[in-house]
């Protein structure tokens, strides 16, 4: 049965989530994002889920909001080199968020043993290790193949060959530089 | 058990608003990440054993954010537009 | 079930191969040695499947003290077969095809593989969901591999969007499933642990059933669940799209077929994917007949051969049996060959047509004479096409034979109405691969006179798979021998859930 604060929440959650879709402004969007995460923390919170709810809060709510806010200030159609001003204080602000998180993280993980789990004596970190190992290595394996496919993605591009010069493009083409692409 | 059920359909009908709604990419993908919460909640709600799945979740759900993001500046250094109509993405 | 650490084997050369693939290719100037790693890893992953084959099924291991996170079952070697051997392949033809900076690709590769050897291996629907998205963020960033083009992004975008929500239903299909087992998620255990809950308005299951089917429906490409496959596939480079067709689509497949089988037969699973699946090959060669892109055109073409699987797990979930299950796997089988050796085939022929002349737009009218110069490519091209088309004596006419069979036995006129749209379709898919036969070889064109053979990189794998394609086509004994166990298990465990 759902108590009353984690009815609450996942109201909560869902208000920021229509917030999240119907507003026009971005950062107000991430926000809404943000706040949307953070009530699912409370509701993990309240399931008795306080890892799961670090987590929430720390990575999609903060990490999670960063990220938008970096690709955001990228990708502005007026693109000034910097944050500006609102975004940066955004920015700042999550930023907090997130270390205070981290920091709540580091004491929930050293001290707190899970209360209604399968092994409730147990540290969590060891509880889940035993209990999904091979998930777990997969998800690390996943990170880092993330991390491949983001530093794929985001790899600057050569000029195309319309904007080369003459000389530039038939010397691409001796060497293959250029239809290779075809197969790999 | 109704009521988190109930909340997280919502949310992936929420999230499936946005997707289809958005022109933008960014917007698109803030209707994906919100889709995404929907399994986190029924997962709580059906017992707190669910919790490593649960972190897992997230973690992943962090990645293939981030794997969209990098295609949007892949997507702004080719189109200078994350407009998806623009590009001709979506367009069936 | 017997425990052995080898059960472990597969995955974990993978999962290592990932890591050890990016070292050696972030050394400077190492691309070419990066492939060679990246099929050798592969190639012991495949012999490693090939041992646990040979050996009692299934088999499990227990995963740094956790018992039974991978279990092998016949399915599973079948599915770990086929990938690591593509893979190996893959790696292969895209040796000296890399330039510098591009040395993120070989490691995505071998993770895609592992993804799917995952999907096989994976004991319970929480890992196979893992293994799924590995697959998935893997190829996120290969179909998109030729960044330079604007094409491609676009390509790579609508790709991305459309399977991370794919991915999201699947994951809340999943939690479902979690919500109404109370907390069970082990494929040996689902099937009693999950009860129908007959007599309400919408059974919780049936909605599971029907995200399972539509997430994980959208990688395997079902229509209307298709609409990012064929700029995926004419845009990624030719290895990776052989790689999509032959392994990743057919594995979404296997991960629905995994799933659906764990639930109680009042859930009409069997009948919504035969549904989906004469949608699909009809829907999928319809639009391959206006194609005259080369690419493109086998790009489309591999949806029928999604449909026909899909039409032969439906009706093995139906109650269709053993046979229907033969079929499916049987076709899996093939069509990995068929289209690996197909999609290899025609990125030599580009790579060619477009090293003479860049701006070759790769139709099908471009093609005239390539069937002379280069003769490997065209003749794996001839085989893989034939084959794909169902002419007996080739590997992908057997299974389309037992889906067709099997469909007739299961239910009176309706299966035999069934049988003869598979057969239809088969004739139809004829309407577009003679033409591209005919151009292959129509005469020569002067400005091909030029054109050098395929490069030798991409030669060796073509005889391999071409030779494989014939002689699973002239032996079907052979191919039968590796799919009936895994089809037999799969009915044996349906008929366990309806007792």
């Amino acid at each position: 049965m759902t108590s009353t604060v984690g009815i609450a929440a996942l109201a909560a959650m869902l208000v920021f989530a229509v917030a999240a879709v119907g507003l026009r402004d971005m950062i107000r969007v991430v926000s809404a994002l943000a706040l949307s995460s953070l009530a699912l923390a409370a509701f993990l919170f309240v399931e008795g889920m306080a890892y799961a709810a670090v987590f929430e809060a720390t990575v999609a709510g903060g990490l999670v909001s960063i990220l938008f806010l970096l690709v955001i200030s990228m990708t502005d159609d007026d693109h000034v080199g910097y944050v500006r001003g609102r975004t940066a204080v955004l920015a700042g602000g999550a930023g907090a968020v997130f270390l205070a998180a981290l920091g709540l993280a580091w004491q929930g993980l050293s001290t707190i043993t899970l209360a209604e789990s399968t092994a409730a004596t147990e540290p969590f970190v060891e509880w889940f290790w035993a209990a999904h190992p091979l998930d777990v290595l997969l998800v690390t394996v996943l990170v880092f193949v993330g991390v491949l496919a983001i530093s794929r993605l985001t790899t600057p591009l050569a000029p195309p060959e319309s904007e080369r010069a003459p000389g530039e493009a038939s010397e691409a083409a001796e060497s293959g530089a250029v239809e290779t692409e075809e197969i790999a | 058990m109704t009521v988190p059920l109930g909340a997280a359909l919502a949310m992936l009908a929420v999230g499936f608003v946005g997707v289809l709604a958005g022109r933008n990419l960014l917007k698109t993908l803030v209707g994906i990440e919100l889709t995404s919460k929907a399994a986190l909640v029924i997962f709580a709600a059906t017992d707190a054993a669910s919790q490593g799945i649960v972190v897992l979740l997230i973690l992943v759900d962090a990645i293939v954010v981030a794997v969209v993001m990098a295609m949007a500046v892949a997507v702004y250094r080719q189109y200078d537009t994350l407009d998806l109509d623009a590009m001709g993405a979506m367009s069936w | 079930m017997t425990a052995s650490p080898l059960a472990v084997g597969p995955l974990g050369v993978l999962l290592v191969g990932v890591l050890l693939t990016y070292v050696v290719a972030a050394a400077p100037d190492q691309e070419t040695v990066a492939g060679w790693v990246a099929s050798l890893v592969c190639v012991v992953a495949f012999a490693t499947t090939a041992v646990l084959a040979t050996g009692s099924l299934p088999r499990t291991a227990s995963v740094l003290g956790s018992e039974g996170a991978v279990v092998v079952t016949h399915l599973g070697v079948l599915v770990a077969g086929i990938a690591t051997f593509v893979g190996a392949l893959v790696c292969v033809a895209s040796v000296r095809f890399l330039d510098a900076g591009q040395e993120t690709y070989y490691p995505l590769v071998v993770a895609l593989v592992a993804g799917v050897v995952g999907i096989g291996f994976a004991a319970d629907m929480f890992t196979l969901y893992l293994s799924f998205e590995l697959l998935a963020v893997a190829s996120y960033a290969l179909v998109p591999f030729r960044l330079g083009r604007e094409r491609a992004v676009a390509a790579g975008t609508r790709y991305l969007i459309m399977n991370v929500v794919g991915s999201v239903l699947a994951i809340v299909g999943i939690s479902l499933v979690y919500a109404q087992s109370g907390g069970v998620l082990a494929f040996d255990a689902l099937g009693p642990a999950l009860v129908a809950a007959e007599g309400q308005l919408v059974d919780p299951l049936a909605v599971a059933v029907l995200l399972l089917v539509v997430g994980f429906g959208v990688k395997a490409a079902i229509v209307p669940l298709h609409a990012w496959l064929p700029d995926a596939y004419t845009e990624a480079p030719a290895a990776v799209s052989a790689l999509l067709a032959g392994v990743a689509t057919p594995a979404a497949l296997v991960a629905i077929v995994k799933c659906l089988a764990v639930f109680p037969g009042s859930i009409p699973s069997g009948l919504l994917l035969v549904g989906f699946g004469v949608v699909t090959m009809t829907v999928g060669n319809l639009l391959a007949l206006r194609q005259r892109e080369l690419k493109r055109l086998l790009a489309y073409s591999s949806i029928p051969h999604i449909g026909y699987i899909v039409v032969g797990l439906g009706v093995g979930l139906y109650g269709g049996g053993v046979l229907a299950f033969d079929g499916a796997f049987f076709h899996i089988l093939a069509n990995a060959l068929m289209k690996g050796g197909a999609f290899l085939a025609v990125g030599a022929i580009l790579y060619r047509l477009r090293r003479a002349d860049p701006d070759n737009p790769g139709t099908m009218d471009s093609l005239a004479g390539v069937g002379y110069r280069m003769p490997i490519a065209a003749g794996a091209l001839v085989v893989g096409v034939l084959a794909l088309a169902g002419v007996p004596p080739l590997a992908g006419f057997w299974g389309k034979l037992f889906i067709v069979v099997a469909s007739a036995e299961v239910a009176g006129t309706a299966g035999i109405v069934l049988a003869l749209v598979v057969v239809a379709n088969s004739f139809l898919s004829l309407g577009y691969y003679l033409p591209l036969l005919r151009s292959l070889f129509a005469s020569g064109d002067e400005s091909l006179a030029t054109l050098g053979p395929s490069p030798r990189a991409i030669a060796v794998p073509l005889v391999a798979v071409t030779t494989l394609t014939i002689v699973v086509g002239l032996v079907p004994m052979s191919g039968f021998e590796i799919v009936h166990p895994a089809a037999e298990a799969m009915a044996d465990a349906l008929t366990g859930v309806g007792s």
